[in-house]
């Protein structure tokens, strides 16, 4: 597919960050006593540890594993219902994604699975059953009711570990993390005997799965949690006591995921940590596949951590959580989406960075189909080949072609063409298939925008969105741009900020929250708006080529310049920022600089027919140009272009005038002059220059003799006809002479 | 249909063949399944016009020459006959999505006239939306033109080519829309709408004459002769030739009974100044066919012309009841109240004209000719501009530019027009008046000069006012030897056409007082015409001429008793 990229510059390397504390050896590992920090560092330690201890049974420290997902603890894994096929026995290391051995992310099976027929379930098991099923059919006030009594009978993690995520579930954040916080009298490595046999999820344990239905195992009493969330553990229990986030990193993230909701920032970075842990553990990176299938909780801890970054408005850092987390999962889609819509990458970075993820490490099979999609979702500006060919794989080979993020593919790469009518078409495809999609949404508006026959359906669609759905931000955006067209500012203006209220990340709605203020001739409130634009998108060109468009406005030719080079430096080819450089460049005096630009514009703007209009502006400044150079021929037809598209330019008209005039062709330039005129009434210039065309032309005398000879050659050259014709009039009356008709009247 | 046919060395076509007369009869027949109304109608016309041997001789029948209808045409018949009764009852948009998916050539031709004409009325809709509000544009904009355009940019079938060259011609693009109606004319030289839209490509003579020589066809072609004529009475260049040639179509050979070439013949005599005859001419037309509305805004500029207004209130009466929806009718009532001085009322009928037929540039040019009568110099521009936009070669919108322009003291500007009106028109004294005025409120008294010389030489209808406006030219220029050569001239038109004193009054006072500066002046003449001016009822009680004259008078005549006393002494 992608042949004519150049491989891929090396696998994206996490690069090191030097304020990573040193994990410190010295420290009791499973007390929580002699724990100062909550931070993650004393799980990596303890990872690490069990890594090396018992490194010949590496099932036994799964719950540590950061390259693992919480796949093989899915309620459908552990199901009971599933009738599990003996293993054959010698296998203790069972096919990745045929891992129905091991069902709960604390993969304590120590026990091996042994013959399913003995074992009967015991009344736990049974309540499994109960809280998985309920779970799955959202009754969610009956999971945790029974995953309480379980979690109380058991005291087993992997129990407790369901019943906070049934608490995450229905948005009891605070008890949900609470749960996972608070002490917990087992520690996996070295498992407390005395409690009652703890059942495992649902199966097996040839030692302790035969309980019997009889005595209701006793509980035993749950360690206190103190005021504000210090442990108070009696002396004599802290032995065996740990945090369920010391445990296993899937709490960990849980715990992180309900802070994270609860707004408690500074929690949660100590929950997840400032930066990843593992980085440095040797066991984990891009090379690391995940080896049951589900995608790596350490790519989910990054991916959360960038949006804690975001949170704490540490933009680059987020990016690089991102970065971290797509690189570490290649499926880790949520990252995917964060870089690439919030505009965090630069294009050609983007580019080079989706094109060198570990693919073929860690999805060996699906490597070519993950890569495709992603590609296909990048910005369009360069390699326009390759974006073709993708999306023309992704059509043939994996029969995508109603997939509505293929499609929008398609619509975008036309967007960014300016074929609106087109990509229209593709876009209201895609929202026939779907009510909404997301990523869609924008372009659609944004057609409709710019299509002005669609401005009624636009306020349809702004109504509709709005009552269906007006938590989504996309809806007020709508309305908003629905405003903007009607020239609404002030009303455009609130809808606008209300949508970034609602999402702080949507470029679109911040653009043009900026675009109001220009369009309304604000122009210094328009380059504060667009600045802001630039600093929160760091990925995107748009906000310094619009405040180097409003500077040109103002004329500060130095800002402009500025802003625009550095608009170049992030993207070499956007046609519309060359064309602004065009216009520097003609504003300095350039100007066969300036025509080198904006042919190479037109270039980069694979001008097609139903995006010639928004070209006109070009043609109209090259010709300007070649006007300036003298270059009067060439200057004609690029206007004479923009005439043909538009025959009521009024700017093409005078120009065209203009260049007349400057020929000395002046009946010609004061007829382009009144033509620009009765388009465009009150332009000052113009009139100006028609009076002076008028006064040059009118020293000439007229001179008529010429309209006459014409006339008369002219006449000659026909009317010898019909002169001869009179003279043969005679023989054909006579042969007429029966059908004669005198009708001709002197 | 073939068109090697016409090759260059054909012999001279000296009647209407049996071959032509099918042709004509196809274009009809094609020219109405496409709507094409007006091509029919011609087409119809002229066959009508033929003499009943010739239409015989190529009776419809089975005809080899008609084209079988292809195999789609066939398939889509049914649709295609249901979208065209659709036109005919004007539901266009209706037509056009009915033929949404049909193919055959006939279709995508009715398919997109309807389209055009959908987007059209939409724009005059849009455009009435904004009536009596200040940011109307001046004419309704159609934005489909140019998708429209694309639509049939690559066609080959020669009725779409004529649609491609309506659209390049709406889109301004002049050049590209001969061509292409060229084009379809080689194929189709009887569909009149074609010919028409080349007319009204063609601004000049000089590009006339270049396109002329592209047309596929024999210059003894008889639409190449209709399309001559035409062309020249647009440009104001009719001739006798015209009316030979007008002859020679109505003759037995050709379609003597054609309505359409008679009152072409009309326009030509009309141009020609031959008012009785073109009058008469149209009452032939009204003889054969009463109730014909078309073409009758000619005979109202007859009538205009000799000022008949009783017969321009009959007729004006008679059509109103008619049918007073059509823009002939109204502009007709439009004249009938311009010669009854009734400025606004006549107005109202031109606009209304116009409203019902946008391209009437005769229209937009009387109402604006009514507005500076009311003496709305800005109406009035706007009205002259719109008919220029219609048809450039409209003269006499040029120079009521140049008037209006006048009125407002914007002197180039009206120079402008004037030349612009006398290069249309260059044998025309009024333009030359008009440009000599232009140039003396402008102050260049010497072009000025030179102007009025030239409409003397083009017998300028009413020569006194400009023998006065040269005398009295040439007298503030010093030359007082060639200022009273032509009040000299004035005297002696005055004299020979018995006009008025009054009317020469200063040519005499002129006269007089250069005699009496000369060293051997004609006393005795200078005392006559003096005499004469106080004679005649001075037209004001302190008439400048008047006391000037009382004043030179006595001089003279103590002048003269002084000399006669020294005579006798």
């Amino acid at each position: 597919m992608i042949t004519s990229t150049p491989p891929p510059a090396g696998i994206f390397a996490v690069p090191s960050v030097p304020s990573l504390p040193s994990p410190s050896g010295s420290r009791a590992r499973s007390s929580i006593g002699s724990s100062f920090s909550f931070g993650p560092q004393q799980l990596v330690d303890l990872y690490l540890d069990a890594n090396s201890s018992t490194a010949s049974n590496p099932n036994s420290n799964f719950a540590l594993d950061p390259n693992r997902s919480v796949l093989p603890a899915s309620p459908l894994r552990s199901s009971p219902r599933r009738p599990r096929r003996p293993k054959d026995g010698s296998s203790r290391h069972p096919h990745p994604l045929a891992n129905d051995t091991t069902t709960d992310i604390f993969q304590d099976s120590d026990d091996d699975a042994d013959d399913e027929s003995e074992y009967e379930w015991g009344m736990v098991d049974r309540m499994r059953l109960w809280r998985h099923d309920a779970l799955m059919q959202h009754l969610y006030d009956t999971a945790a009711f029974w995953g309480d009594k379980i979690v109380s009978w058991t005291n087993d993690p992997n129990d407790a570990f369901w019943l906070a995520q049934t608490y995450f579930m229905t948005h009891q954040y605070s008890r949900a993390e609470r749960l996972l916080t608070r002490p917990f009298p087992t520690s996996p490595p070295n498992r407390p005997s005395s409690p009652p046999p703890p059942l495992t999820n649902g199966h097996l344990s040839s030692a302790k799965g035969k309980g019997r239905d009889g005595p209701v195992p006793t509980a035993m009493p749950r360690l206190p949690m103190g005021p504000g969330g210090i442990v108070e553990v009696p002396e004599d229990m802290q032995k065996g006591v740990s945090r369920l986030v010391d445990m296993s990193v899937a709490c960990r993230y849980l715990a992180a995921q309900c802070q994270v909701r609860q707004g408690n920032w500074a929690d949660a970075t100590e929950m997840l940590g400032e930066a990843n842990p593992f980085r440095n553990s040797g066991r984990s990176g891009p090379a690391v596949p995940n080896l049951d299938g589900g995608i790596k909780i350490e790519a989910s801890m990054c991916n959360l951590r960038g949006i804690l970054m975001l949170k704490l408005n540490r933009g680059d850092q987020a990016k690089l959580c991102f970065m971290e987390a797509l690189a570490l999962d290649v499926k880790c889609y949520d990252s995917f989406e964060q870089l690439i819509s919030g505009e965090m990458m630069m294009p050609e970075e983007e580019w080079e960075f989706v094109q060198s993820l570990a693919y073929a490490q860690q999805t060996p099979q699906d490597a070519e189909f993950v890569q495709l999609m992603y590609t296909a979702r990048l910005r369009k500006y360069k390699h326009a080949v390759e974006h073709a060919l993708t999306r023309q794989r992704l059509v043939d080979e994996y029969g995508l072609g109603d997939n509505p993020d293929v499609l929008f593919s398609f619509a975008d790469a036309l967007y960014v063409q300016f074929r609106w009518a087109d990509c229209f078409a593709i876009t209201s495809r895609i929202l026939g298939l779907v009510s909404i999609h997301n990523p869609t949404m924008p372009l659609h508006i944004a057609c409709m925008y710019h299509l002005s026959h669609l401005h009624s359906k636009l306020f349809i669609l702004a109504h509709e969105m709005v009552d269906r759905e007006p938590e989504n931000p996309l809806s007020w955006y709508a309305v908003g741009v629905w405003y903007l067209h009607n020239s609404d500012w002030p009303a455009a203006r609130q809808y606008f900020s209300k949508t970034s209220l609602m999402d702080p990340r949507f470029g679109p709605a911040w653009v043009a929250f900026a675009h109001t203020f220009a369009l309304e001739g604000e122009h210094d409130h328009a380059v504060t708006a667009y600045s802001t634009c630039a600093r929160m998108f760091t990925g995107s060109h748009l906000p310094l080529m619009f405040v180097g468009m409003e500077n040109i406005v103002l004329s500060n030719h130095m800002v402009a310049d500025e802003a625009l080079n550095a608009a170049n430096s992030m993207c070499d080819s956007d046609p519309l920022l060359v064309n602004e450089l065009g216009v520097m460049a003609f504003n300095h005096g350039q100007y066969d600089k300036a025509v080198g630009l904006f042919q190479h514009a037109l270039d980069l703007a694979q001008v097609t027919q139903s995006s010639q209009k928004t070209w006109a502006t070009t043609y109209l400044n090259l010709g300007t140009c070649y006007r300036k150079l003298k270059r009067y021929d060439e200057a004609q037809s690029t206007y004479q272009k923009v005439l043909d598209l538009d025959p009521r330019h009024p700017v093409a008209l005078g120009f065209m005038g203009i260049i007349y005039h400057l020929t000395d062709q002046l009946e010609k330039a004061i007829l382009k002059y009144h033509a620009a005129l009765s388009v465009e009434q009150l332009n000052s210039h113009i009139m100006e220059l028609l009076q002076l065309a008028l006064e040059q032309t009118s020293t000439i005398t007229p001179k008529m003799t010429e309209f006459k000879q014409i006339i008369r050659t002219l006449r000659d050259k026909y009317q010898r006809h019909s002169k001869r014709k009179g003279k043969q009039k005679a023989p054909e009356a006579a042969v007429d002479a029966g059908a004669g008709d005198a009708m001709h009247i002197g | 249909m073939p068109n090697a046919i016409y090759s260059e060395d054909m012999p001279e076509i000296t009647y209407v063949d049996a071959q032509m007369v099918s042709q004509i009869r196809q274009t009809a027949k094609e020219a109405h399944e496409r709507g094409l109304l007006a091509s029919a109608k011609w087409a119809l016309d002229l066959l009508r016009g033929l003499t009943d041997e010739r239409r015989s001789s190529s009776m419809p029948g089975p005809s080899k020459e008609t084209p079988s209808p292809t195999e789609e045409e066939l398939r889509e018949e049914e649709v295609f006959e249901l979208a065209r009764l659709a036109v005919d009852e004007k539901q266009h948009a209706r037509a056009e999505h009915l033929l949404k998916d049909n193919r055959s050539d006939k279709a995508v031709f009715l398919r997109i006239y309807c389209q055009y004409i959908v987007s059209e009325k939409k724009a005059l809709n849009d455009w009435h939306a904004f009536d009596g509000k200040r940011h109307q544009p001046p004419t309704p904009i159609n934005s489909s033109l140019t998708a429209l355009y694309q639509s049939v940019e690559h066609v080959t079938e020669p009725w779409l080519l004529f649609l491609k060259a309506l659209f390049l011609k709406r889109l301004s693009r002049d050049n590209e829309a001969i061509e292409c109606a060229l084009l379809s004319l080689a194929s189709l030289p009887w569909n009149w709408s074609a010919w028409q839209l080349l007319g009204d490509c063609i601004h000049d003579p000089e590009t006339l004459a270049t396109h002329l020589d592209n047309i596929m066809l024999p210059q003894s072609h008889p639409m190449l002769q209709i399309f001559m004529i035409r062309m020249m009475n647009d440009m104001y260049s009719t001739t006798q030739d015209e009316l030979d040639m007008c002859d020679a179509l109505l003759g037995p050979a050709f379609f003597p009974r054609s309505l359409w070439i008679m009152s072409l013949r009309a326009n030509v005599l009309y141009n020609l100044h031959l008012y009785p005859e073109a009058e008469r001419q149209f009452d032939t037309i009204m003889a054969m066919d009463p109730y014909r509305i078309d073409d009758l805004d000619v005979l109202a500029n007859i009538l205009y012309a000799v000022e008949n207004k009783e017969k321009l209130s009959t007729l004006a009466q008679f059509f109103l009841v008619l049918n007073n929806n059509r823009p002939e009718v109204c502009y007709l009532l439009g004249c009938h109240y311009s010669l009854r001085v009734e400025h606004e009322k006549s107005a109202k009928y031109f606009r209304r004209a116009i409203e019902l037929d946008r391209t009437c540039s005769a229209a937009w040019t009387l109402m604006g000719i009514e507005y500076l009568e009311m003496l709305n110099a800005p109406a009035a521009i706007e009205s002259f501009r719109r008919a220029l936009d219609v048809n450039p070669k409209e003269s006499r919108a040029w120079s009521g530019l140049g008037k209006a322009y006048g009125t407002l003291g914007m002197h180039s500007f009206a120079l402008f027009y004037h030349s612009r009106a006398l290069r249309l028109r260059p044998d025309e004294a009024e333009c030359w008046e008009d440009q000599g005025h232009a140039y003396e409120a402008a102050g260049r008294i010497d072009e000025a000069i030179t102007c009025f010389k030239h409409a003397l030489e083009a017998e300028a209808p009413h020569p006194m006012a400009v023998l006065l406006r040269l005398a009295a030219l040439l007298s503030t220029t010093g030359d007082q030897a060639g200022a009273i050569k032509y009040a000299e001239r004035a005297v002696a038109q005055g004299e020979a056409h018995a006009q008025p004193v009054e009317h020469y009054a200063k040519a005499l006072v002129a006269v007089a007082e250069y005699q009496m500066r000369q060293a051997a002046g004609d006393w005795g003449r200078a005392r006559e015409y003096l005499e004469r001016v106080i004679a005649s009822p001075a037209p004001t009680p302190d008439d400048p001429t008047h006391s000037k004259a009382v004043d030179l008078l006595k001089f003279v005549k103590t002048k003269l008793q002084m000399r006669a006393a020294s005579g006798f002494e």
